[in-house]
């Protein structure tokens, strides 16, 4: 009887060890993705929800101005997606390099126009809460961190769009991450093991369908396949390879978007061959496509200058002096040679304007082939940069019938020049929100674009320089009280900072860069706060005007 | 009945650990549900270089299909015929999910809604919505079966007369 139901219960447990074997092992096919080689497998590129259906996901890169670098190289390695909890837990890669230092990105490049750093299909559709963005290092030309060992306390970032964002079935997302060098690099005068520490601060732009700038954007790959949607024979899309990434962009041709060949000469869609080098401008339309509105075969330079005049006829070409410090030497100075129906010319980046539009004097920027023994320039697009004064008010004038304001700007070596700001021109702090007219007076620097077809001196738009505060929060301040304030570091004064409504207040410590609000801010708090400092014009004479401020410490 | 094969179990085990060690080493954390789900973001990939080469690309599909016929012959401790049993009912199953990402609309219709809920079952629509079918995988669960079934078979033991 004993040895019955002793072997009846070897018997049982040999059973449940037999389950819980099955078990495992089905488990374990899921939770590895059956272990294949098949990338991307259920255990990769999954993530996502238990929504069905999947959508487009592009990642962009952009950088406001950092007069302090010539360039500042970031070195990306992996962007990705993080789920909200209660999904599925795996994060959905969109951008990966190829190369294990990094993809490198002078984020100086793109003041103007953004860098698609990544587009992916397939993203499964449902809500996510963070974007994670992994940097391997960083470089710096110019400015007090060069020839410096740019520290980076963590490679990893997660980013945290405030309540999330969501990834819905058949619909594309871009996702703009505006990554400001000049906020994320800290100089540490004091440091001893590297004086430069590099916290990233990106501000998140979720947008669905696309564009987030007037620019279009331009990217270089290898055609792997070529489209003929019409079915005329005639080529009209591909699919292109990017050096930087692995997913292909499908690009399609606008109707009239004109093609140059190797030679920087006007072609036929026939010079688009299948593994070709090609460079297109345009941009992602709602499904992740690119819409190219010019292309190019092989490598196309872009040149910065100055049109020395106008365009010649019949010659179609114009004198353009390159500026300084763009590495070409023995050449400052060719002619650029326009094409009928093919070369483009663009005022600023977006509006096509005619070749009249180019005179003397006009900056510009030139996308083509330069033929050095002919001193000569084949341009694609002539973008005719917009023309602005930088400088410092140094007084300005309201108009009695409240349409704007005038500004006297100090350009430098005490040169004087006037603007008129009309009321409703846009004024941005750089890289940050908007500035009321109101904030630009005496002692604020800025950067003014012309209106081309004024015939004065009127602003089409208004960057601001940010000023800076670094300091620590006294225990003086009443927590949550506006103004807050800071001691300046090296001082004993507090200066009180004007918070403004909806300023972005970024806690940087730790990995997870949380966005914060003024009550999370407490006694000893080492902040950099970015803003106006103390002028006539802010909300209270003597207070710091904050637009952004990161939590840097202790 | 036979008593439980402790050899096949230790060899499976085995397999299993060498299995976990290449995830560890040659796949990104962040992309495998197990390494994510389980806290092991920070493992040796990207520290250590691949361990595998590019035999880690099919060898997990080896590997598992390996481990688990052993050690569900060993709980059984089956003869012959039973060995044989085991090796195809494993090899058919992960076959059967490696076919599913070849065919990823008609395997995710099998997938009952409430698995979205659940860990680790969760993973099974994108596994086979974002899974890449690669007949290596499947060379590779054929062979880790075949080798499973000759080790079974020379750990076989013989009834006591």
């Amino acid at each position: 009887m004993k040895t019955r139901v002793w072997a009846k219960a070897v018997t049982a447990v040999r059973f449940v060890a037999l389950g819980a074997a099955i078990l495992f092992g089905l488990a374990s096919i899921l939770a590895t993705g059956g272990g294949g080689s098949g990338g991307g497998g259920g255990v990769v590129g999954g993530g996502g929800s238990s929504s069905a259906g999947t959508g487009t996901v592009a990642v962009l890169v952009g950088d406001a101005l950092t007069p302090d670098y010539e360039h500042v190289y970031v070195y990306i390695t992996k962007v990705s997606l993080i789920p909200s909890p209660g999904t599925a837990p795996v994060p959905v890669v969109i951008f990966e390099s190829s190369d294990p230092a990094g993809h490198k990105i002078d984020l100086l490049a793109y003041r103007d126009e953004d860098f698609l750093l990544g587009i992916k299909h397939n993203v499964p559709a449902g809500r996510y809460e963070k974007i994670r963005l992994e940097v391997a290092s960083v470089e710096a030309e110019g400015g007090p961190c060069e020839l410096e060992l740019i520290k980076l306390p963590s490679g990893k970032i997660d980013l945290n769009p405030r309540g999330g964002f969501e990834v819905r079935p058949g619909e594309s997302l871009a996702i703009r991450l505006d990554m400001d060098a000049k906020k994320s690099i800290n100089l540490h005068e004091a440091g001893s093991s590297g004086k430069c520490i590099f916290r990233p601060v990106v501000f998140v732009d979720i947008k669905p369908g696309t564009v987030f700038r007037p620019c279009p954007m331009n990217t270089t790959g290898t055609i792997t396949k070529l489209l003929d949607r019409d079915g005329n024979g005639i080529t009209d899309g591909f699919d292109l390879k990017v050096t930087w990434h692995r997913d292909a962009l499908t690009v399609l041709l606008e109707p009239d978007a004109p093609v140059f060949g190797i030679d920087g000469m006007p072609a036929t869609p026939d010079a688009l061959l299948l593994g070709k080098e090609v460079w297109v401008r345009g941009r992602l339309d709602a499904e992740g496509k690119f819409r190219a509105r010019v292309a190019v075969v092989e490598n196309v330079l872009t040149i910065d200058g100055v049109a020395q005049g106008p365009v010649d006829v019949p010659s179609s070409t114009f004198p353009f002096l390159f500026d300084p410090g763009q590495g070409y030497i023995g050449q400052p100075e060719v002619d650029v040679a326009l094409y009928k129906d093919h070369s483009l010319v663009f005022r600023g980046c977006d509006t096509e304007v005619g070749w009249d539009a180019i005179a003397q004097d006009v900056p510009a920027r030139v996308f083509g082939k330069l033929l050095i023994a002919e001193s000569e320039l084949r341009a694609a697009v002539v973008l005719l940069r917009r023309t602005e004064i930088a400088g410092t008010v140094t007084t300005f004038t309201d108009k009695v019938d409240g349409s704007g304001r005038d500004l006297t700007i100090d350009t430098g070596a005490g040169i004087l020049k006037n603007v008129f700001v009309p009321k409703d021109a846009p004024i941005f702090l750089e890289g940050d929100g908007q500035v009321p007219l109101k904030l630009v007076c005496t002692g604020v620097a800025v950067r003014v674009f012309l209106d081309p077809d004024a015939p004065q001196p009127t602003a089409t738009e208004v960057k601001v320089l940010a000023d800076r505060l670094e300091g620590t929060v006294p225990g003086s301040w009443t927590s949550g009280g506006n103004p807050l304030l800071v001691v300046p570091d090296g001082q004993t004064v507090p200066t009180a900072v004007h918070v403004r409504d909806g300023a972005t207040i970024i806690d940087q410590r730790g990995g997870d860069y949380k966005l914060s609000n003024l009550g999370d801010i407490t006694a000893g708090d080492q902040l950099k706060v970015f803003g106006l400092k103390p002028s006539p014009c802010n909300s209270n004479v003597d207070e710091f005007e904050a637009f952004v401020i990161l939590v840097v410490g202790p | 009945m036979r008593p439980i094969n402790a050899t096949r179990i230790l060899i499976g085990a085995g397999a299993l650990v060498l299995g976990f060690l290449l995830y560890l080493t040659d796949r990104p954390p962040d992309q495998t549900y197990f390494l994510f789900r389980f806290g092991f973001e920070d493992s040796l990939y990207r520290v250590a270089p691949p361990l595998f080469g590019r035999l880690g690309g099919n060898l997990p599909a080896f590997l598992h299909v390996f481990a688990f016929i052993l050690i569900t012959g060993g709980i059984l401790a089956c003869g012959k015929k039973g060995s044989l049993i085991v090796a195809v009912c494993w090899f058919a199953t992960n076959a059967a999910f490696e076919l599913g990402q070849e065919f990823p609309a008609w395997a995710e219709r099998l997938v009952p809604r409430w698995f979205d809920s659940i860990p680790i079952l969760d993973a099974t629509r994108n596994y086979f919505r974002f899974g890449t079918f690669d007949s290596l995988d499947i060379a590779a669960v054929a062979i880790g079966a075949a080798a499973a079934y000759g080790v079974l078979l020379a750990t076989m033991e013989r009834r006591a007369r």
